[in-house]
């Protein structure tokens, strides 16, 4: 039977050390002023022109880019963007 | 006379890729659409469904009627927003990235949804590697299982379980009860809280990075 997945309760943690790499990774990408997904969100378009026209990032962007080493969801969303308006990404993204 | 015809029929076919493509520049968008324009509404639904079909290719889990109301949803959400717009884009990429969102968002959803929950406990009771890290990557991943313990409240322990393994935003946010912005703080916080824990244990970013990057063998 496929019951629906629930989401792990606080008590079941029991991280791998593959997860604890990956979270040790997050911490050293963390900043002490970070955006949200929200903003992300309004920020995301602006972020892909400047990596597509290689424009240097003003601080506005570049907590795009922080963001997107930390969030795999937008990280996702930025480069299904980039299909989606038909943009090549350089390979540094 | 033939002319005129055929001048008509350029102006024809001009006015119907209008209505496909929509208007130009991000002015006439928002004007459009501010004034609800059945041209400009179906231009813009066309175009973002388009663009999600393209982004989401190749995908074994989207079919197009799915394409179908993920444009609509999203023509539906961006009406409700226009005016957080803020004009430093092309107003159409701006509305793609709220379409992307949106699909990518409903197709976590279902995915997690529809998984069998034997693949959590399979997850949950996976052999740690310890003999396969090198030792200063092992002394960071105690260290950082004690931090966990020590500094982290059970909310952010929970939050922070469940980015590891991969539970998405939107199903987080609804089992919690708590917005996506809300999650995220919570895991912000406790990023940070580990980071100065993991410091103040002799591990800085600069000494974390080489422990990561250790060769394992």
């Amino acid at each position: 039977m496929n019951r629906c997945r629930a989401i792990p309760d606080e008590g079941a943690m029991k991280p791998t050390d593959d997860q604890l790499n990956e979270l040790a990774r997050l911490i050293g990408e963390t900043s002490e002023e970070e955006i949200d997904c929200a903003e992300l969100l309004q920020r995301i378009a602006p972020y892909l022109k400047a990596v597509t026209d290689r424009d240097e990032l003003c601080e506005r962007l570049r907590q795009v880019a922080q963001h997107l080493k930390i969030c795999p969801e937008c990280h996702e969303e930025f480069l299904a963007l980039a299909k989606a308006e038909g943009i090549e990404l350089p390979d540094c993204t | 006379m033939i002319r005129r015809n055929g001048g008509r029929r350029r102006l024809e076919c001009l006015a119907m890729q209008t209505a496909m493509i929509g208007p130009a520049g991000n002015d006439a968008w928002i004007e459009g659409l501010a004034a609800g324009r059945g041209e400009t509404t179906a231009a813009l639904r066309d175009r973002l469904r388009r663009g999600l079909a393209a982004a989401l290719a190749g995908r074994s889990d989207v079919d197009d009627a799915d394409l179908d109301d993920f444009a609509q949803d999203a023509v539906m959400r961006i009406l409700d927003r226009l005016d957080t717009f803020r004009g430093d884009s092309a107003f159409t990429t701006w509305a793609m990235a709220i379409a992307v969102r949106i699909g990518l968002t409903a197709l976590r959803r279902r995915r997690w949804r529809s998984e069998p929950i034997d693949t959590v406990a399979e997850e949950l009771v996976a052999p740690e590697s310890s003999d396969s890290v090198s030792a200063s990557r092992h002394e960071l991943i105690t260290a950082l299982r004690r931090a966990i313990d020590e500094v982290l409240t059970s909310h952010q322990r929970r939050v922070i379980s469940a980015e590891l393994q991969g539970v998405p935003m939107v199903v987080l946010s609804e089992e919690l009860g708590a917005t996506p912005g809300a999650i995220y703080k919570a895991s912000h916080d406790a990023r940070k809280k580990l980071k100065t824990a993991l410091a103040r244990m002799g591990f800085d970013v600069e000494s974390m990075n080489e422990s990561l990057s250790g060769d394992s063998r």
